[in-house]
């Protein structure tokens, strides 16, 4: 089979949140010699690409992401082994830390963008809800993020976003890292507002506004 | 404790209104809210105390709304707990909000954790009997029984068992999410809707709360194929009184008519529709639906819309919702889930607007 034909159904099996096939597709691409940082980018990354949009544009929602999500990770388990033997190394775009304010239990937007951008190619951690601002700021800088990605679902806790960005400055640490805002009621004003240096209505744009940072600053 | 009113009998007239509007054209376009954050903060107590005092979760409550002149009193309880906290799942309370499952430590891990789903003691299990408690005292205080709630079954399993896991075990082992779904159906929900039915002989209807059956955590597909039917089910096996009326995001849909028929299976009776889609589509086609279908009509105005809001947006959308949805009478106003940061003002505002724009 050509590489060409392998990459499409290595995406194309993300997709369709094909388990079976993408393992399938995993294992026939190392069977047969395929570059597996190619396989990744260029075709198992693809088909996220497509279910990031789809998932934009309404015509999938996350069961389809999980699928998609899950798929990724089965043919991962399979190219992971020979990417460490060749001693190849993943490169990821950036680190980012991701959590739910203080007082905010709610997480599952929160989980939503951590799938989308570990499978647009970024490192995520994600310390969970209800966090408080300085547990944020800590894990931010042991894992050292490029992104804070902050969550709140409630009007009671969104000035807890307000508070990371200031106890960052007060720490003289606010231009070690972008600061991303999201959840239910918070809205481009606000993030305004609050010095945020990026809104994501949707976990796509997450994504999108996390490549734009990242451009602007190289 | 302190004290409130013994009477809340003049919110009868509110019923009154709402059942005219339900079936034609009212003196004036009803209006009702959830507002439980809202109103913790005015009765200057703490969530824990709040969510589990009847007294307060009552009679606190109806002088709150009362306060604001809002026409039609609901019980507005941490519904989507109860039934999750009497089989065991852990319930988390915080001092200023709603209390939540504690979502890092699901009840249902495995299979094995299935047959933890089994029919409560209504006496003594979690916060059943103060549920029972506080419809009791609605009765007293309003002279009228509410509507009775319930978690619905989407929104129970996924609080027992994590959304996403539950989504996977729908799409990957749908056999142990049909036996999980059937077993909280039959052994959990439909016991406790039958025992509520017995004590409150009165209650027309009986409201699933299932917020999280709303896109795009789910699809169209599993609201079809998984959610309907068992709701369904439990109208089979407990009454035509039964509806589930509040999944959202039809407009994520290319056919948002798709998403609404499915919402008129699971609640027959009106159609109920909230910001952000109404904003998003605009309460015209809301209304054409619903009068194509000989339904009534419920919009709801936002939460974070209601918090952020100057007074005269506020106004002003109340005014367009109410100007469209409320033609030919058959229309009622919520307000979505009133935050402790919304200003008072604003909820004045919207209620200004309700009497200035919704008297026929």
């Amino acid at each position: 089979m050509s590489n060409q034909k392998l990459l499409e159904r290595l995406a194309r099996a993300v997709l369709e949140g094909d388990k079976n096939s993408a393992k399938e597709n995993a294992q026939a691409a190392v069977d047969e010699g395929l570059d597996p940082l190619a396989a990744v980018d260029q075709g198992l990354s693809k088909g996220m690409e497509v279910v990031g949009a789809n998932f934009e544009a309404g015509e999938s929602f996350l069961p389809e992401l999980l699928m998609a999500a899950d798929s990724f990770s089965a043919a991962m388990e399979i190219l992971n082994p020979v990417i460490e033997a060749n001693k190849q190394k993943i490169s990821k775009l950036g680190t980012a830390l991701l959590a739910t304010v203080k007082g905010d239990l709610h997480n599952i937007g929160k989980n939503i963008v951590a799938t989308v951008l570990e499978t647009n190619g970024f490192e995520v951690v994600d310390i969970g809800i209800d966090q408080s601002t300085l547990n944020i700021i800590e894990a931010a800088q042991k894992h050292k993020a490029d992104f804070i990605g902050l969550s709140s679902v409630m009007t009671t806790t969104m000035p807890y976003q307000k508070e990371v960005i200031e106890t960052l400055s007060e720490m003289g640490l606010r231009e070690k890292f972008f600061v991303l805002v999201g959840g239910g009621p918070v809205t481009q004003k606000w993030a305004d507002e609050i010095g945020a240096d990026g809104y994501g209505e949707t976990a796509v744009d997450a994504v999108a506004i996390a490549k734009n940072l990242l451009a602007k600053e190289s | 404790m302190r004290k409130f009113k013994k009477d809340y009998t003049n919110f009868q007239q509110g019923l009154g209104r709402l059942q005219r509007a339900m079936s034609g054209i009212p003196d004036r376009v009803p209006v009702f809210t959830q507002m439980h954050e809202f109103a913790m903060q005015e009765l200057r107590v703490n969530a824990k105390e709040f969510f589990t005092h009847p007294d307060l979760l009552v009679g606190g409550y109806l002088s709150v709304l009362e306060k604001y002149a809002i026409d039609v009193p609901t019980l507005d309880y941490d519904v989507y707990n109860i039934e999750a906290e009497a089989i065991g799942q852990t319930v988390i309370f915080s001092e200023h909000d709603m209390p939540d499952v504690d979502r890092s430590d699901p009840l249902i891990k495995n299979r094995n954790d299935l047959k933890k789903i089994k029919k409560p003691d209504f006496a003594s299990d979690g916060r059943l009997a103060t549920v029972v408690e506080i419809n009791n005292l609605f009765c007293e205080l309003v002279g009228e029984t509410p509507a009775l709630n319930f978690c619905g079954l989407f929104s129970l399993a996924a609080n027992i068992r994590g959304i996403e896991q539950l989504l996977m075990d729908i799409l990957m082992e749908p056999d142990f999410a049909s036996e999980l779904f059937d077993r909280i159906t039959e052994e959990l929900l439909a016991p406790w809707i039958l025992y509520l039915k017995e004590k409150f002989p009165g209650a027309r209807s009986i409201c699933g709360n299932d917020a999280t059956s709303s896109l795009p955590i789910v699809n169209t597909g599993i609201l079809r194929d998984w959610i309907v039917p068992y709701v369904l089910r439990l109208r089979e096996i407990c009454g035509p009184e039964i509806y589930v009326p509040n999944w959202v995001g039809e407009s994520l849909l290319k056919n948002p008519e798709e998403m609404l028929e499915l919402k008129l299976q699971a609640c027959p009776n009106f159609l109920e529709c909230q910001d952000p889609d109404v904003a998003e589509l605009g309460p015209a086609v809301y209304k054409n639906y619903a009068e194509k279908k000989g339904v009534p009509l419920i919009l709801g105005v936002g939460a974070g819309f209601l918090a952020l809001s100057a007074p005269d947006e506020i106004r002003a959308r109340v005014k367009y919702y109410i100007e469209v949805g409320g033609q030919n009478g058959r229309f009622i106003l919520l307000l979505c889930n009133i935050g402790a940061t919304t200003p008072a003002e604003n909820i004045k505002a919207a209620i200004e607007a309700v009497y200035a724009y919704g008297t026929y």
